[in-house]
């Protein structure tokens, strides 16, 4: 029997239970569509996540206090706790600029300040970031300069604004030269920073930035810093350099087991791999739930296949009494199966990718950094899938078909 | 001439553990090549079943039946399914069409399960139609047509793959006697070619355009004799002796 034939058979028939085969198609691409919109949307996560870690430079080290033997993020233990790390000195900074690959180093502590232009207030963060920070983190300047070496070294009184901050009190004006109030004290602007958007959740517009040495003097009275953060020169040195760095901080804190540490040392690489390993855990997860509604969805192809193979037990009796074999049936009653599967996988897949467009559109449209992409695996994935549970699903009807007795099977009707 | 069908003591019983009805009791008789032969009884002894077990649709209980000297209860399913297509055609007593496919592909159904291309099948069908005289029925569904019609497209079908033997169940039942004779005809015609064909039926007079009559009779061969006197069918349907 030629596959044209059996082709137009099997979609003659489908297409004479024209209600039955719709809503069996929507059932099942509504499953197929899931798998696509998941996917697609694990992509989005993951360039929305990963994008946000694009403001740093992968070469840079970050060293964080952390609360000794607890936890796995210091800083987050120690503000959960209560328990405050005041053993990164400043001086450690300028000893880890001393290792051989590393080039530059800014520490940085963080403070909630009200600040004061004119008649306006705002509670905002202040970043207490040493003068490098500027070149270690590739800060775009919108306007003006970020503050140097020689201010911090001199704790001069002046900031470099988040561009939220700049629009709400300058508007128009230029910012270059004003005077703002921190806690009553004058500081004046510098610069600009462009605009950031949002970055892990926390605006980066209506933050301004400060020398550490100024935070520390002007305002908490202290000289510990929350963390550094260091440009390495030669990333194949990665490692080694973080080995450095440990060990540089452990004799300086004179520490010897390395379960004691007062602070924790991580690459971006790392921190990139373990977002990467979230979100695609995340999505796989996700995955997982969405097949468990296609295999439904392939207990309900099997559960049509049936009634229709009961239905038509007289016409596969007929056919058999005119020459039909076993596996023309056989495949008369897969290959219906199957088009009625591929064809949820087709819809499936047009509602998958539009639905994830309209995601993107939103997530856009709320200011994350979501990216569109439907990977060519998921389509391949989706149309094969509902293929192949097709045939999966439709091999116990369809042997029954075929095995059907000729005479007994016309009899039945 | 060499044999089509040997029968020996074949017994039919259908039925589950609890009641055994017996249908045939044991028959023995053969068939040659391109003989006509006409099986007749009364309602309910057993014609149909008979028929559906020398086209090889339902099996025998007991007995043995050899089909050109094999032993059909030893051939596999698909060698049977190869010869329902390629050489026997049937005219089933209740048409057994589809009813929401066309007359045109009602007739040919046969044809798919053959190598014939599309455009092949369809000819053939649309001249076996003209012939039977449904030239102008070829997209009704069997519904529409009336128990004639639905006989002539039975007719067709069972012609539709040249088959070497026609088993023909009650062929002329719904017919009037014009249209039963011209169907006559066309098997008396096909007999001249050489085709073998089994026709069952209750009507003495249609049995006796056969060429030798097998009369059932309570599960058993009443009696089996050449006819006589031949009934010979000609174009209009008119009797010419
Ligand atoms: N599947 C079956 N199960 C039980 N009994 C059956 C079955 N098929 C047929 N019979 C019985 O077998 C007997 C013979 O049936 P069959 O159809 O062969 O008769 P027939 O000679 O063709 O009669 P008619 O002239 O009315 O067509 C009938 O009594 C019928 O009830
Ligand atoms: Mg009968």
């Amino acid at each position: 029997m030629l596959f044209k034939d059996l082709f137009t058979i099997s979609s003659s028939a489908l297409l004479r239970q024209k209600m039955r085969t719709i809503l069996t198609i929507i059932a099942l691409s509504i499953g197929i569509a899931s798998v696509v919109i998941i996917i697609s949307a694990g992509k989005g996560l993951e360039s929305m996540v990963l994008g946000e870690l694009d403001v740093y430079s992968p070469n840079t080290l970050n060293i964080e206090v952390r609360v000794p033997g607890k936890g796995e993020t210091g800083s987050a233990t120690s503000m959960a706790t209560g328990v405050t790390i005041t053993s990164l000195k400043n001086d450690d900074m300028e000893e880890i600029v001393k290792l051989p690959n590393i080039s530059l180093a800014y520490n940085y502590v963080t403070s909630q300040q009200v600040i004061k232009y004119r008649e306006q207030n705002k509670t905002v963060t202040v970043f207490g970031y040493g003068a490098d920070a500027a070149r270690v983190d590739n800060l775009k300047i919108l306007e003006g300069r970020f503050y140097t070496a020689e201010e911090e070294k001199s704790v001069a009184q002046v900031v470099f604004i988040g561009y939220k901050i700049k629009d709400d009190f300058f508007g128009e004006d230029t910012a270059i030269g004003k005077s703002i109030f921190i806690k009553g004290k004058s500081f004046r602007v510098v610069g600009v920073q462009e605009e950031m958007g949002a970055s892990f959740g926390f605006d980066m517009d209506s933050i301004i930035y400060i020398p550490t040495k100024t935070l520390q003097k002007r305002f908490l009275g202290t000289d510990y810093a929350m963390g550094i953060n260091a440009h390495v020169i030669d990333m194949s040195q990665l490692e080694n350099t973080k080995e450095d760095v440990e060990m540089l901080l452990r004799d300086r804190h004179d520490i010897t087991d390395p379960d004691k540490d007062d602070f924790k040392v991580t690459t971006m690489e790392e921190i990139r791999s373990t977002l990467e390993t979230v979100v695609g855990g995340i999505t796989l997860l996700l995955i997982a739930l969405v097949c468990i509604s296609l295999l439904v969805g392939g207990v309900g192809i099997t559960n049509i296949m049936y009634v229709t193979v009961t239905e038509r037990t007289f016409e596969i009796g007929l056919r058999k009494s005119l020459g039909a074999k076993s596996k023309d049936v056989l495949w008369q009653f897969l290959v219906e199966a199957m088009i009625l599967t591929a064809s949820g996988g087709v819809v499936g897949v047009i509602f998958g990718v539009l639905i994830s467009y309209l995601i993107y559109l939103g997530a856009t449209g709320f200011g994350l950094k979501w990216a569109f992409a439907v990977p060519i695996y998921a389509i391949v994935l989706a149309i094969g899938f509902s293929t192949s549970v097709g045939l999966f699903f439709g091999i116990y009807p369809a042997k029954k078909a075929a095995s059907l007795d000729p005479i007994v099977a016309i009899r039945k009707d | 001439m060499s044999k089509l069908i040997e029968v020996k003591d074949l017994k039919k019983e259908y039925g589950n553990d609890e009641v055994i009805t017996k249908i045939l009791h044991g028959l023995t008789f053969d068939i040659d090549k391109g003989e006509f032969v006409s099986i007749m009884g009364p309602s309910g002894s057993g014609k149909s079943t008979l028929m559906h077990i020398l086209g090889f649709l339902d099996t025998l209980s007991e007995g043995q039946f050899l089909f050109e000297g094999r032993d059909v209860s030893k051939l596999e399913d698909d060698e049977l399914a190869d010869m329902r297509s390629s050489k026997i055609g049937f005219v089933f007593q209740a048409f057994n069409l589809l009813n929401r496919s066309t007359t045109l592909e009602n007739v040919m159904l046969p044809l798919l399960y053959t190598d014939t291309p599309k455009k092949e099948r369809v000819k053939r069908a649309t001249d076996l139609l003209n012939q039977v005289g449904l030239g102008h029925r070829l997209d009704y569904t069997p519904n529409k047509l009336s128990g004639g019609e639905k006989q002539r497209v039975a007719i067709a079908r069972a012609l539709v793959n040249d088959p070497d033997i026609i088993f023909a169940d009650e062929p002329t039942g719904n017919l009037d006697s014009k249209s039963g004779l011209q169907v006559m005809k066309i098997l008396q015609d096909l007999n001249e070619k050489g085709h073998s064909i089994i026709l069952v039926t209750h009507e003495k007079y249609t049995a006796e355009h056969a060429k030798r009559i097998i009369m059932l009779k309570d599960g058993l061969i009443e009696y089996d004799q050449p006819v006589e006197h031949r009934q010979i069918a000609d174009e209009n349907g008119t009797l010419i002796k």
